[in-house]
């Protein structure tokens, strides 16, 4: 009886299943094409042509105002780049997810908000595009509400990225107030007319609240969380693409618009910005969840830019113009890298995710045997964001490294001080980065599987290795020459310094330094590595060939005939000694549960043991700013129990002192 | 052409009522104040239409089809339409409910009261808003108390008799008070050589603004603007809404939210504009801020913690009005544009809120918010209403409380309103945020699965209309922009 | 004697009586007095009336006499002897002295609060409409204070009242379509209340207002 019903609704499902891989096909092509369409216009906002566009018919109040810039360009072009790739991932990724049409349709529109932000040239509109940005991509992050984490996850989104929103709506609302027409590109004039106060205060919100979203201390505490539980595509568009656009707002309105800076500023970003990279890159050391960990890596990444951003003002603001150059340089570079890998890294990883179906690095595992494209994307990602020569964010932090460097000596003590002190927590940042891909690779995609389902993971699909291909070509281009960037990055900087200054860092085959003593070329550096390694190689071999004494003998274990996954190092395992030295900041909880055969406790039948790491702002400072809300509000409802005679005292006493004051 | 206009929306609420009240047939009711208010609608874009001269008083100078009347008429067409088609559905349920329950309290309830009140209500509002007269705007803005008692507590339950008894009681002790600052506004009128009959008639007193005594005048005007702050809502006779706003039959919870309290405050606007020219500005914009800024600091924090999300709802009503409040205190054109603009789309988003609760407390039979959970997976199109209303009231692109709320912070550019709007935004912050949480609490999240709400007919069309309407409100600026402005340069201009 | 000492009586009348309602616990006394205050607050626009010659002044008299003189005192009373007595609660949260107290304090305010108003005009009237807005803060007392929905509405009259002679002796009353429209708002809101109170009754067996306080945010 029941048979012909089943398979009713079976067909049913099929239709609607066809009907939506029809819709995520064209959520797909529809990203592709934007993007596109994105790189050819922003390429023409980096070669001199401005592109404007204005009406006042739509956008009550406001009005659509676009143009561009240089620095409008070089954030459209890295969104553009990350929308193609990500946007070919779309489909397969939302075919395996089976996600709702809501998803499907949201995700073009995202990048068509991200993409207009640069470009907006009035406060209004800049706003305007910020918050539906933020809108949209909320609803990509909740896309699984009804997984509670995701949910969680959204929650904490929403609320950080309010908080941000209104000190950036407070700043620049004062801003717009306070400039002709609330122009915002175009018109670096604004600063002048407000007081020191004043510009101190605009100042220190928009900053926060951009940073915020470029996932930067103290209102970091969504990214970690929210990256990991978008959909993977979702994830590279907002790890590669939506957090640059926090790094837009500060050059756009902290660095440029406000225009001369007290030297405090720049040393607020980089302090921001280096503590950030710290933290961050101590939480993606000890996460196993290897999306989380990609997640950290942003935040750390972010943190890096900022803090060549900041040495930047601090450079200007002591009159070092020509270092200035190179961080600036420095800090375009690093986000560009960054975005390039760390859109692959995504992708690979959720390539790997979904055949091994799980995200945890502890159940990961031998995947270079059985997916090798997506382990071998995701071993570029992973050098890049190490920041080791070869990796696509080498040449970045090069850069930075050198600018800090150069510094000194000079006569402000704060600059003594700050420099070296950065130097060394970056050093820290680096090392704890390769820590942390080192982990990423060695135990999620090396040795053997620690799951059924990493057993079980298969090869990727054509159009899978296909995006993985592309992707990890542009990273693999963009660290081993980075010179075909050099006229994007001029006209960036130029943009940002506002008028034409005679560059002091050239990008051809050598990335050349004019004023300091440097030089690098990624291109000969990354060959002799190269053939070094394959000299290297060889002559292992060909040692291990002529040396006829070889032996086959079991591999020991541990006295057990055949050494299993459970032998080897684990995620958590490897992370744990610096876990330990840093147990103050990541917070580590472990708890460890056995269960006993017998009741004398002797003989052990299972045990579990479990460990988390969490946020110290999360679990100590956000939970006592909403202890204090609920305080208040307490407070507040006291006063409105229900009782009628409160409530018209409350008016008789309005009455009263109304005849007061009107007297 | 502003004769027949203005009659025609006076005339029109009162012949409906009459109607619905003797008419047995629920049919006829509904049709006809449905109509009326679509009638009230068109009347407003027909006088936006630039066919009637805005400056011109007509029936002996008592009324008045001004730019703000125009607007508030359009406000209250569009709600009132909304909520009357709403009301038909609610009507049966809450019929159907009384006919099933074990032991119905009290006698089945009435339509033709229900539609009849409904229209001595829209009347009541018509009135106040063309009012050129400041003694009939006050008997306008009683009789909508004195309408909507009965509403508040059509239910007959002992929760929503309370909240009857609670909202006649505040509001009649506030508007009391107004009717103290008119007769002191009229006092001071008469001393200063007005004829009895035109010593009320806003027109006149703001031509003949020199006339009037500045000691008398900060009396009456204080007190007018904290009388019919009760009616708007703001601090300190703020505490009926929530109550009636939890008890109330859910469209006339969306009216009161959505159109009552900017009517109200449309009141104050007018008296702030007489009070600016007599004392300057500075007077009633310190009260305008500071009941603004106080009825925002509490709904804010009254939300941080609210259970109930009917109350939640009304609260967050509080919050708007007392933005609005701020927004006419900083007084520039751009802010008072953007009030006006504010009250028609928070209209329809409080509007959409209502009638989305309305049905999740059919379904869920409880207005807790910790009850309620998974309604977008088990109830899609409730859920799908409810968060949409959120982004309309918290302000998020693209819809027009984006732009009202990034206008108005941008128009504080002086130095003490800074910190008025630093304020404001700091209060906004929290309401929004804490909004956000109950409502996705209650609609993500996988739910009960038996506990899908029964969907009614007319549901989703009058959810899409709101929807519609403030989508089109953010984005298009190309009538709403000249309306606005002009609306408030006359508003900001009689200085 | 005069018109204007006539007039003063009648003030003296209003506040004295309104001083009683506060104080008095008892609904049908309260009753009484309120009729005596609307017929001494009708007092004013008749004396008036002669006094101006005014045909808008005497039809305002006859409104406020039936109004507030006649139907709504009436009602009150009506209300008194419906309403089970309730012989276990005390009537007012504030005891007698209290609320002599707070009425004195009322009177000391509204004579500070009219002040700018008697700097206009120094007529004798105009300066005895600080009795009006003593008579509102009294009200305001009594709409606070009292603990029996009726009671509550006593005192809301009582501030109508003073609002009504505050626009008697100010600027010899407000406009008629006002007065008008007023009397009638009155009237309905009245009856309005009224007919919530006998839900009460029904609903909770008592009209103790401090019995409504389920809803509210705790």
């Amino acid at each position: 009886m029941s048979e012909p019903f089943s398979s009713g609704l079976a067909a049913e499902e099929v239709e609607r299943s066809s009907g939506d891989q029809l819709w995520y096909l064209i959520s797909s092509l529809f990203t592709v094409t934007i993007g596109v369409i994105g790189i050819a216009l922003s390429l023409r906002m980096i070669f001199g042509t401005k592109i404007v566009l204005s009406s006042t018919s739509i956008l009550p109040l406001a009005g659509l105002h676009l143009s561009s810039d240089g620095l409008s360009g070089l954030f459209d072009l890295i969104t553009s780049i990350v929308a193609i790739t990500a946007g070919i991932y779309v489909y397969p990724y939302l075919c395996h997810s089976k996600s709702s049409r809501t998803t499907a349709s949201f995700i073009p529109l995202f990048v068509l908000a991200m993409l207009l932000v640069p470009i907006a040239s009035t406060y209004y509109d800049f706003l305007f595009f910020w918050e539906a940005m933020a809108l949209i991509s909320a609803v990509l992050v909740l896309a699984n509400h009804t997984k509670a984490e995701a949910f969680k996850a959204g929650m904490w989104y929403i609320f950080m990225s309010q908080v941000g929103f209104a000190m950036i709506l407070g700043s620049l609302a004062f801003l717009s107030a306070h400039s002709a027409g609330g122009i915002l590109i175009g018109n670096s004039v604004t600063g002048r007319t407000i007081s020191p106060i004043a510009k101190d205060l605009v100042f220190v919100f928009s900053l926060f609240g951009f940073a915020s979203k470029a996932g930067q201390l103290p209102l970091h505490s969504w990214l970690p969380k929210a990256h990991p539980e978008a959909p993977t595509p979702v994830s590279a568009l907002m790890s590669a693409a939506m957090v640059n656009l926090g790094i837009y707002g500060i050059i756009r309105v902290d660095i440029k618009q406000l225009g001369a800076a007290p030297i405090w500023w720049g040393v607020l970003i980089v302090t921001i910005g280096a503590t950030t990279a710290v933290y961050s890159a101590l939480h993606s050391l000890v996460s196993s969840d290897i999306k989380r960990l990609l997640a950290w890596s942003t935040g750390e990444n972010m943190g890096i830019v900022i803090c060549a951003l900041g040495t930047f003002e601090v450079l200007n603001s002591a009159h070092n113009p020509d270092i200035a150059q190179v961080a600036l340089a420095g800090a375009t570079l690093q986000l560009i890298g960054h975005s390039l890998f760390k859109s692959l890294g995504f992708i690979s990883a959720g390539s790997v995710i979904s055949s091994a179906g799980t995200r945890s690095l502890d159940n990961l595992g031998g995947i270079i045997h059985r997916n090798p494209v997506a382990a071998l994307g995701f071993s570029i990602a992973a050098l890049g964001a190490t920041g080791l020569p070869l990796g696509a964010g080498f040449v970045g932090e090069w850069l930075l490294l050198q600018s800090l460097i150069h510094t000194l000596p000079t006569r402000s003590t704060i600059l003594n001080v700050l420099m070296p002190s950065a130097v060394g927590m970056l050093a820290l940042t680096f090392g704890l980065a390769v820590a942390a891909m080192t982990k990423a690779f060695g135990v999620g995609m090396l040795s053997r599987p620690r799951s059924q389902g990493a057993a079980q993971s298969t090869k990727t699909t054509a159009w899978e290795a296909t995006t993985i291909s592309i992707a990890s070509l542009l990273c693999v281009v963009f660290s081993f020459n980075p010179a075909f960037l050099s006229g994007i990055i001029k006209s960036a900087v130029q943009a940002t310094l506002g008028v034409r200054a005679k560059g002091s860092v050239s990008i051809l085959d050598h990335i050349t330094l004019r004023g300091v003593e440097g030089s690098i070329s990624p291109l000969n550096l990354g060959l002799s590595v190269v053939i070094g390694v394959i000299l290297f190689a060889s002559i292992t071999e060909w040692r291990i060939r002529k040396n006829t004494r070889q032996l086959d003998v079991p591999l020991w274990a541990c006295g057990s005939n055949q050494p299993s996954a459970k032998m080897q190092y684990n995620a958590v395992s490897f992370a744990q000694p610096l876990e330990r030295i840093f147990n103050l900041v990541v917070a580590t909880q472990e708890s460890l549960g056995t269960e006993h055969a017998d009741s004398d406790m002797l003989i052990l039948q299972s045990a579990s043991y479990e460990r988390t790491n969490s946020d110290i702002f999360e679990t100590k400072f956000f939970p006592v700013v909403a202890r204090a809300m609920v305080t208040l509000s307490r407070l507040v409802q006291k006063g409105h129990s229900g009782k009628i005679r409160n409530y018209l005292i409350y008016g008789a006493i309005g009455f009263i002192i109304v005849l007061v004051v009107a007297r | 052409m502003n004769q027949l206009l203005v009659s025609t929306a006076l005339l029109l609420p009162i012949v409906a009522g009459l109607i619905s009240f003797t008419f047995k047939k629920a049919k006829v009711s509904e049709a006809v104040s449905i109509a009326t208010s679509l009638v009230l609608l068109a009347i407003s874009i027909v006088a936006m239409t630039s066919v009637v001269d805005p400056s011109r008083v007509v029936i002996d100078g008592l009324f008045r089809l001004d730019r703000l009347a125009q607007i508030m008429l359009l406000v209250i067409g569009s709600v009132s339409t909304l909520a009357g088609w709403a009301s038909i559905s609610f009507l049966d349920s809450l019929i159907l409910n009384h006919e099933f329950s074990r032991n119905p309290q009290g006698p089945p309830p009435n339509r033709r009261n229900y539609w009849a009140l409904f229209n001595i209500f829209s009347f009541a509002m018509v009135l106040a808003v063309l009012s050129n007269n400041l003694g009939i705007t006050w008997v306008a803005i009683e009789t909508t108390t004195i309408a909507t008692t009965f509403l508040v507590g059509f239910k007959r339950t002992p929760l929503s008799l309370e909240a009857a008894w609670k909202y006649a009681m505040i509001c009649s002790f506030g508007i009391a008070i107004a009717l103290l600052g008119v007769s002191i506004v009229y006092f001071a009128a008469v001393h200063g050589g007005l004829s009895g009959s035109q010593a009320l008639q806003i027109n006149v007193l703001t031509t003949h603004f020199r006339l009037l005594d500045h000691s008398a005048m900060r009396l009456g005007v204080g007190l007018m603007i904290l009388g019919f702050g009760a009616k708007a809502g703001l601090v300190p006779f703020h505490s009926w809404l929530p109550d009636a706003h939890s008890q109330a039959p859910a469209p006339i919870s969306a009216l009161m939210s959505g159109v009552l309290i900017s009517v109200a405050f449309s009141v104050i606007l007018r008296v702030v504009s007489i009070s600016n020219l007599v004392l300057g500005s500075s007077y009633a914009h310190t009260y305008l801020a500071v009941m603004g800024l106080a009825s925002m600091a509490v709904a804010s924090l009254l939300l941080v913690n609210q259970k109930d999300y009917k109350r939640m709802l009304a609260q967050s009503s509080i919050e708007q009005i007392g933005f609005v409040a701020v927004a006419a205190s900083f007084g520039t054109e751009l802010a008072i544009a953007a009030l006006l603009l504010h009250v028609i789309v928070h209209g329809l988003g409080k509007s959409l809120a209502f009638i989305s609760v309305g049905r999740v407390e059919s379904g869920f039979h409880s207005t807790e918010i910790s009850k309620v959970k998974g309604l977008l997976k088990n109830s899609p199109s409730v859920g799908f209403g409810l968060i949409v209303a959120l982004c309309i009231l918290i302000g998020l692109p693209p819809f027009g409380l984006f732009w009202s709320e990034t206008a108005i912070i941008t128009s504080a550019s002086g130095a003490h309103f800074v910190l008025v709007s630093a304020g404001a935004i700091a209060f906004i912050l929290i309401s929004s945020i804490a909004l956000a949480r109950s409502v996705l609490k209650m609609t993500l999240g996988l739910g009960d699965s038996n506990s899908s709400i029964a969907l009614n007919r007319g549901f989703l069309p009058i959810a899409g209309t709101a929807f519609l309407a403030s989508i089109l409100l953010g984005i298009l600026a190309s009538p709403t922009n000249g309306l606005l402005v002009r609306a408030a340069h006359s508003i900001v201009g009689i200085r | 004697m005069t018109n204007s000492s006539l007039i003063d009586l009648a003030s003296a009348a209003l506040l004295l009586s309104g001083v009683f309602i506060a104080s008095y616990n008892d609904l049908a006394k309260q009753g009484g007095l309120l009729r005596l205050q609307g017929i001494a607050l009708s007092a004013l626009p008749f004396l008036m009336a002669l006094k101006h010659n005014s045909l808008d002044l005497w039809i305002a008299g006859f409104l406020v006499l039936s109004v507030r003189g006649l139907v709504l005192p009436g009602l009150v009373k009506s209300a008194a002897k419906r309403i089970p007595a309730e012989k276990d609660r005390s009537h007012s949260r504030i005891s007698t002295t209290t609320s002599l107290l707070i009425s004195g304090a009322s009177t000391i305010v509204a004579y500070l609060g009219t002040i700018p108003l008697s700097h206009l005009d120094s007529s004798s009237t105009t300066k005895a409409s600080s009795i009006g807005l003593a008579l509102v803060l009294i009200g305001v007392q009594i709409l606070i204070f009292k603990r029996m929905a009726v009671g509550q509405i006593v005192g809301f009259l009582v501030l109508d009242n003073g609002i009504a002679a505050f626009g008697f002796l100010a600027t010899l009353g407000v406009p008629l379509l006002l007065e008008l429209g007023g009397s009638l708002d009155l009237l309905f809101a009245i009856l309005i209340m009224g007919a919530l109170t006998s839900r009460m009754i029904v609903k909770f067996g008592t009209t103790d207002v401090d019995e409504l306080s389920e809803l509210g945010d705790r």
